[in-house]
């Protein structure tokens, strides 16, 4: 029946298994009790978005800014906060053409314009700053979410200037809320 | 002599053999009269007059809100415009509020969508709970013993049940818990208003918080 004895043998154990009774444990387990959160938090991120533009209108230019720049005369853009998260600080950088180098960087206060080259609306103090073209600055400042600030470049020669801003996530406003 | 079945038998022998046939047959009758009879047996049984009540515990958890003024937002309240470093803490009680004490507890979320809130094991949401023996404080003090429950761990390592360390689940235990819910500080850059690839900013989930807890071993009591 068998072509052989170790098949005869290997027969015998495959039906020993089959016809051994399996036995099998009852289960027993313990008691679970699961607490669900009544509904989900809703959790969501803010943006810290910075950057220059020649018109104060928060529109986010998504570029660096272009500015032609006349020596000796200042010329004005903004610093605009388009983020819903606040800053503390931004890093600018401003290139010149034309081997012109930075005069000064002016500012106002945070949403005050100004109202000669050297003096801003109301009399508030403004803020001069010292940069060198092509090299980045960081400007420690108090930027809010929808907020912006005026400033004026002023160059020694005629050129283009390129103006970029630049947000670190170490230069946001963090806080710790317990709600 | 008669002659059956061509065996010769003279007349004893057929009548002894006739007699054990009838004897054989009584024996057989008797048998079947006895097996088919009906044996009643004598019983006694004695009942418990008192006592012998058995109920089961029960094991229950639930969560609710920190009730202290100022830190109610519980889980309910939404948690909006995060940034990287900052962190939201939420207070909740847990409470074992069957008969039963229990074992094991652990926390698992499900978020939804998933995006690299829950996803992102270094910039996304990172969780850290806190216990106090007793209610937290606006503040967020801990006038009581605090403990940690769970290190800082990331969301994206909660969809599986994770142990927490909790002083105690006995029953009628409650856990006054903080839960800090905090983005990393993180090293995105945005340039020009650009927000970098991958980012961490801009995104929205919800998130499902599950506790859960273990009936206490199983005891065999001699009583």
């Amino acid at each position: 029946m068998f072509r052989s004895k170790r098949s005869a043998l290997l027969g015998f154990f495959v039906a020993l298994v089959a016809l051994t009774p399996i036995s099998i444990s009852p289960a027993i387990a313990a008691a679970k009790a699961t607490s669900t959160s009544p509904s989900a938090t809703s959790f969501s991120t803010g943006t810290f978005k910075a950057f220059a533009t020649a018109t104060q209108t928060f529109t986010n230019p998504l570029a660096a800014l272009t500015l032609s720049v006349t020596a000796n005369t200042a010329k004005a853009f903004y610093i605009e906060n388009g983020g819903t998260i606040n800053q503390n600080a931004i890093t600018m950088t401003i290139s010149l053409t034309a081997s012109a180098a930075i005069t000064n960087v002016r500012n106002c206060p945070q949403g005050v314009l100004f109202q000669t080259p050297t003096t801003c609306v109301g009399g508030v103090t403004l803020t001069t700053n010292s940069a060198t073209a092509g090299v980045a600055k960081v400007y420690t400042m108090s930027i809010p979410a929808n907020t912006w600030y005026e400033f004026e470049l002023t160059a020694t020669k005629n050129s283009t200037a390129t103006i970029s801003v630049a947000v670190a996530s170490t230069q946001i406003a963090t806080f710790t809320q317990n709600s | 002599m008669k002659k059956t079945l061509g065996i010769s038998l003279g007349k004893t022998a057929t009548a002894t053999l006739i007699k054990v046939a009838i004897a054989g047959v009584a024996v057989m009758g008797g048998t079947a009269l006895v097996s088919s009879s009906v044996f009643a047996s004598l019983t006694a049984t004695a009942t418990n007059t008192s006592g012998g009540s058995v109920s089961t515990g029960t094991l229950s958890l639930t969560q609710a809100a920190s009730g202290v003024a100022g830190i109610t937002g519980g889980f309910t309240t939404a948690i909006t415009a995060m940034g990287p470093g900052d962190t939201v803490n939420r207070y909740i009680n847990l409470t074992n509020g069957g008969t039963l004490d229990a074992i094991n507890p652990t926390l698992s979320i499900a978020a939804t969508p998933s995006n690299a809130l829950t996803t992102n094991a270094t910039a996304g949401i990172q969780v850290t709970i806190k216990n106090c023996t007793v209610d937290w404080t606006a503040a967020g003090v801990c006038s009581g013993t605090q403990t940690t429950a769970l290190t800082t761990t990331a969301a994206s390592a909660l969809g599986t049940a994770t142990a927490l360390t909790l002083p105690s689940t006995l029953a009628g235990a409650v856990s006054h818990i903080q839960i800090g819910i905090a983005l990393p500080a993180g090293t995105e850059n945005v340039l020009n208003g650009v927000l970098p690839g991958g980012t961490i900013q801009g995104l929205t989930t919800a998130i499902t918080w599950t506790f859960n807890e273990t009936e206490r071993t199983g005891t065999t009591t001699n009583s």
